[in-house]
């Protein structure tokens, strides 16, 4: 019967823990932040978009991934693994999409913020360079306001040279 | 008998106003020029449209309204209420033009806190934004740091004599030297020689850290305009988080930090005692302060161990300096246990020194208040006749006199009103009001920390409530006050 008991505890145990082990890697990066406690030191999966540059640190490289309205900051001891990023997101163009795995941590203890460490990271969609193109309503405003302000100018400059001081 | 303004008066003040409008459109300049090099060439036209209006309008106002009164200073305080709501919303039309705000009024809110050094943002997708628009964004810090009104003044030279209304209507309480342009002329010398430290510093660690010369130079520049004026805006949406650098934070501690020192204390330091730092009364003030803040912080967050320092005291130098830097991930602000929580908002509501960029109550009025207090406490206990008065230490020994008292309280109590005005309507949105109490107190001392109100998704109240604190908190109250109360005296006709 004690065994019984035992091997049903272990069970149940086993089903919990591969339960929030399987929260763990569908939660968003708001769920993560929104209730860190609650992921502290265990296996996370993030989707978004690499931002800015790598940054070097002791002892390994730096990432930061956005999702949009939140963004977190990933430690990679190998900088091996961000070497196939080919796009980083800024003005010019549109980060690389990337699926990280890895342990979140609320308060790492190695650089006392809160990340996740970089267990593997796969690129979901490669980015691109981005585009801008020029707005016709935008280019004729521009004109417009650029030739009322040369002949403003030009009577503000004459009413200056010659105009009553004041 | 109060002074009632009549045309001639606003014929004056307008006048006054195209030409500070003109010496704005100057500004823009720049980011034009940061868009010519890099290419920008979208960015470019939005910056063209802002330049070209705003120098429209300058010049129209200074030709159809000419000077008819000699300025004293009821167009000062006029001008500066006015000009920092003109200078906003002009600010405001290249930043809408991005097509990073959802309207006019969140890009109006953002140049709002960019020239009140508030640091609160509503801009989206800011990892995308253009570097022109960028510098812009941190350009309108630093000119409103400076005072945008005192920034044009001490270029153009025309408008001396009513140099001093401008001086105080953009809540700078003392002089450095007796004449006020060359004082102007004197905090910005002191600004150049940050900015030059500031820039080398934050280089050299971003430049180690691997980002390409280019980027460092224009993130340290950023980052130099955000700290020193306490501005708090950042080139990438987490903010000081986006570095993961522990050398990067202690630098920016140390700009925030003389960012918010009296210019005078800093005019002290440079000419004549280094010991004053030691003596005054408002680093005193400060150290007793942030000792204090600290203590409880510490109580309150001793479960995060190591990380208490990053998370906890950076927040609060931040918070205290009135900057708004953050390092901490989105809404992580908002796991801080009550008492932390409380700890920065104390920290933002008190602010850095008088004549310096930040906001809110400041460390000379806080100080004071204290004081007084325990110097009616000392007077109970001595005899009836006698007659006491306490001293304090600021460049010079100085009598706690009555009028002191009466303008540090006056100015306490105006500030914890809005502070507690603004949480009232934000809790009337059914925000928590630890939030709402927190948001308000960010908004008015011009701090830019956020608990995760404001946002694009905020209610339109909400925002436009925000940007009158911004705008009243940053001007002190006193010329908007005065300039509305000229107003009413026109209807008492």
């Amino acid at each position: 019967m004690r065994v019984k008991l035992k091997l049903f505890i272990f069970c149940l145990l086993l089903m919990a823990s591969a339960a929030s082990f399987a929260y763990a890697e569908n939660a968003s990066l708001g769920d993560i932040l929104a209730s860190p406690e609650e992921f502290s030191g265990q296996e996370v999966q993030i989707e978004g978009e690499v931002i800015g540059e790598a940054l070097n640190d002791a002892g390994g490289i730096w990432l930061n991934i956005s999702t949009g309205p939140q963004q977190i900051g990933v430690f990679s001891a190998d900088k091996e693994k961000v070497e196939e990023i080919t796009y980083w997101g800024s003005y010019s163009a549109t980060g690389d999409q990337v699926r990280i795995k890895g342990i979140f941590y609320k308060e790492c203890l190695a650089h006392q913020i809160s990340d996740v460490h970089l267990g593997s990271l796969e690129i979901i969609r490669e980015g691109y360079r981005n585009e801008y193109p020029i707005s016709p309503q935008k280019q004729q405003l521009a004109k417009m306001l650029s030739i009322i302000c040369l002949t403003i100018a030009f009577i503000y400059l004459i009413k200056l040279k010659y105009g009553k001081r004041d | 008998m109060i002074i009632s303004p009549d045309r001639r008066d606003f014929s004056t003040i307008l006048n006054i106003l195209g030409r500070l409008i003109l010496g704005l459109s100057l500004f823009m300049i720049i980011p034009i020029i940061v868009a010519l090099i890099k290419g920008e060439y979208s960015p470019l036209l939005d910056f063209l449209i802002g330049f070209t209006f705003s120098a429209v309008l300058g010049m129209l106002l200074t030709l159809i309204f000419p000077i008819k009164k000699e300025a004293g200073w009821i167009h000062a305080f006029f001008t500066v209420s006015l000009g920092w709501l003109v200078f906003s919303l002009l600010g405001a039309i290249p930043l809408y033009l991005s097509a990073h705000f959802s309207s006019f009024v969140d890009a109006w809110f953002e140049s709002m806190s960019g020239f009140a050094t508030t640091g609160l943002i509503l801009i989206q997708d800011l990892d995308h934004l253009s570097i022109s628009h960028n510098m812009w964004r941190h350009l309108t810090m630093f000119i409103g740091g400076q005072g945008i009104i005192l920034a044009s003044l001490s270029i153009l030279t025309r408008a001396r004599s009513v140099a001093l209304g401008f001086y105080i209507g953009e809540a700078r309480q003392e002089k450095i030297l007796p004449n006020v342009i060359a004082t102007a002329r004197f905090i910005w010398k002191v600004s150049f020689v940050y900015l030059i430290l500031g820039v080398i510093t934050f280089f050299t660690i971003l430049y180690g850290q691997g980002l390409s010369g280019q980027r460092s130079f224009f993130h340290a520049l950023w980052l130099f305009f955000a700290s020193f004026d306490t501005g708090g805006f950042a080139p990438q949406a987490q903010n000081i988080a986006y570095y993961h650098s522990f050398s990067l934070e202690i630098a920016t501690i140390v700009f925030m930090i003389l960012g918010a020192i009296n210019f005078n204390l800093h005019f002290w330091l440079w000419n004549k005692s280094k010991k004053e730092i030691f003596r005054n009364f408002e680093t005193r003030t400060f150290f007793f302060t942030v000792g204090s803040l600290s203590l409880i912080l510490y109580f309150s967050l001793t479960k995060m161990g190591p990380a208490m320092f990053r998370k906890g005291f950076y927040q609060l130098i931040s918070a205290h300096s009135g900057c708004g830097f953050t390092n901490l991930a989105s809404g992580e602000l908002n796991h801080f246990p009550t008492l932390g929580l409380l700890a920065v908002i104390f920290a933002m509501m008190i602010g850095g020194g008088v004549c310096s960029t930040t906001g809110g109550i400041k460390l000379m009025r806080l100080g004071i208040v204290f004081k007084s207090f325990f110097m009616e406490i000392k007077r109970w206990m001595m005899p009836f006749r006698a007659v006491y008065k306490d001293r304090f230490h600021h460049l010079q020994s100085l009598v706690l006199s009555d009028k002191r008292m009466k303008e540090a309280y006056l100015f306490f109590f105006i500030f914890i009103f809005t502070y507690v005005a603004g949480a009232i309507v934000a809790m009337g949105f059914g925000y928590p009001a630890s939030e709402a109490l927190f948001e308000s107190v960010s908004a008015t001392a011009n701090v830019g920390l956020s608990a995760g109100i404001t946002s694009p998704m905020m209610p339109l109240t909400l925002k436009l409530v925000y940007i009158f604190q911004m705008w009243a908190g940053r001007l002190e109250f006193i010329s908007i006050f005065v300039s509305l109360g000229f107003v009413l005296s026109l209807f008492r006709k």
